[in-house]
């Protein structure tokens, strides 16, 4: 489902979270809203508190997905260790050298394609394949370079800026191989990246969002009703238990 | 910072209007303050008054020229038309971030606030530029009875009530009072001051109007205006210092809004208190050290058109 939430009275919520199916790193400071995401997160996967180079936008600095997590230059030895030590060991961390220093804003990535900034590294993308095990390509969204910051993507579903022409939005849909919108969040934000954090199950927006959009982001990242897998899993397992007797 | 100020904005105007000045200059129209700023100005500079030619209850527009004499490479100059307006929807983002600097002491939840007001178009009023998305400014009256249990207006009521002090009994009497009206009025930093009076006849006669067809809930006998202004403070923390203060008050105080100055002069009630934005008490700046103070008035709704 998705939850509204705000950040010391932003609502951008993309900026001071970075949500994925292993882990959720947030920003500190963020008063009793923001625990909203302890409270939803914590039974399933770590939620962890940090700053990225002292700062809190960490949502636009980080890139991750369920396999591993990309830093950018700037991130310090201890916010790196403390990252690594709190995160799960199969989640690779790594920091890049690389000029678009604002990873978030110039990758955008789901567990299976990513889209990147045409301007990236050439070794940039190669890692960003490597760690994150997906598949990378070069777009813009409406015109605009940056993909992450313009667009925001699950597994299930993909929200993009409210300007992408259809021909775009089909082009992207074949390529992240998932069904696209084009949309606003937080009350007529394009930037929909920075508004708003999701992954396959859950999503976080601002306090502004207004229902339409809440509809709209529930219907295109499947999240009407949804639970994460693991606990369908447990759930399941009981069920048929049930059912064989 | 006035010399700094004056020397950096003198120019020649050629035929009409005034050019865009910082806060502290709008006072030199007034008799008083001439003789001050000529002593300070460099060069001497003929301004023509012409505030009253080209107002228009739904334009004013603002004209700077070129001066030749002046560093031409410095400034440029830019013409501007400003239109007072009605709110709406697309104001939501606007008037909600200038709500969040009403008070910087507060971290205001300006979400319910910000829908009133653009909610309300039959009275308040917005400052806009043609083909232009941002909200220059608005000024606008809630019936502070009416709204009085949504969060901003707890926020605010409960910011302010600690510089109530002696005045207590009366600002409870009056916050409580459904003839009370809270009067807000936010600007872009450097919009022009002749904007001014256009935009708060405008809320005015909207509010005339609707009183006078037995709408009660605009029927305001006092207006709360709750602003903030900036002083310097002195470097030197002497006696002869101090009395220089007392004398000449408002060459310390930088108004947020220029029209404080003259509402302070015929509010029933008044009282100010040292207001600190985040982690900083006072702020510095090119001139000299600022701190911010809180300004609560209460004036009676006669004597605003005045």
């Amino acid at each position: 489902m998705a939850v509204r939430a705000q950040f010391e009275n932003s609502s951008e919520i993309g900026v001071f979270s970075k949500l994925t199916n292993a882990y959720c790193l947030v920003a500190y400071g963020g008063s009793e809203n923001f625990k909203v995401f302890e409270n939803e997160l914590s039974d399933h996967i770590p939620v962890v508190y940090t700053t990225i180079a002292g700062c809190r936008i960490i949502g636009r600095l980080t890139v991750g997905n369920k396999r591993g997590l990309l830093l950018p230059n700037t991130t310090t030895e201890q916010e790196m260790l403390h990252i690594r030590n709190t995160l799960p060991d199969s989640i690779v961390v790594q920091r890049i050298e690389e000029r678009l220093s604002a990873l978030g804003n110039v990758v955008c990535t789901n567990d299976h394609v990513a889209l990147v900034h045409p301007d990236i590294d050439k070794e940039t993308e190669e890692i960003i394949a490597d760690v994150l095990g997906v598949e990378v390509f070069r777009q813009t969204i409406a015109g605009n370079p940056l993909v992450g910051s313009y667009a925001a993507i699950s597994n299930q579903g993909g929200l993009v800026h409210p300007m992408t022409s259809l021909e775009d939005q089909k082009e992207l849909s074949s390529l992240l191989q998932v069904p696209l919108v084009a949309g606003t969040v937080n009350r007529g934000s394009d930037v929909i990246g920075g508004g708003m954090s999701v992954n396959d199950w859950s999503a976080f927006v601002g306090l502004d969002t207004t229902a339409t959009e809440i509809s709209v982001i529930e219907s295109i990242f499947k999240l009407n009703g949804a639970v994460p897998t693991n606990i369908v899993n447990r759930m399941r397992n009981s069920l048929i238990d049930n059912l064989h007797q | 910072l006035k010399r700094n100020r004056a020397a950096a904005k003198s120019k020649k105007p050629t035929t009409t209007s005034t050019a865009i000045e910082k806060p502290e200059k709008k006072n030199k129209n007034k008799k008083k303050q001439e003789e001050e700023e000529e002593e300070v100005i460099d060069e001497v500079v003929e301004y023509s008054d012409d505030m009253d030619s080209d107002d228009d209850d739904d334009d004013d527009e603002e004209n700077m020229f070129d001066d030749d004499d002046d560093d031409p490479d410095k400034y440029e100059t830019v013409d501007i038309e400003f239109c007072v307006d009605q709110p709406a929807e697309k104001d939501y983002h606007g008037v909600k971030t200038f709500l969040k600097q009403l008070l910087p002491s507060v971290k205001l939840f300006a979400n319910d606030l910000a829908d009133i007001i653009i909610a309300q178009t039959n009275v308040g009023n917005t400052i806009r530029i043609e083909d232009n998305e941002e909200l220059f400014g608005y000024t606008t009256v809630i019936s502070l009875n009416k709204h009085k249990n949504i969060t901003s207006i707890k926020q605010l009521i409960s910011a302010i009530s600690s510089g109530f002090g002696s005045h207590r009994a009366m600002m409870k009497g009056i916050l409580e009072s459904p003839t009370t009206g809270l009067l807000i009025s936010q600007r872009m930093v450097n919009v022009p001051y002749q904007i001014i009076p256009p935009v708060y006849r405008a809320v005015l006669t909207s509010i005339d109007t609707l009183s006078s067809q037995k709408n009660t809930d605009f029927k305001f006998e006092n207006y709360l205006v709750i602003t903030t202004y900036q002083k310097s403070v002195s470097k030197k923390p002497t006696i002869p210092s101090k009395k220089k203060a007392k004398t000449e008050p408002s060459e310390d105080i930088i108004y947020i809004n220029a029209e404080d100055q003259f509402l302070r002069k015929v509010a029933k009630l008044e009282f100010t208190y040292q207001i600190q934005r985040g982690e900083e008490k006072q702020r510095w700046t090119l001139g000299g050290v600022m701190s911010t103070y809180a300004l609560i008035m209460v004036i009676p709704a006669s004597s605003i058109p005045s």
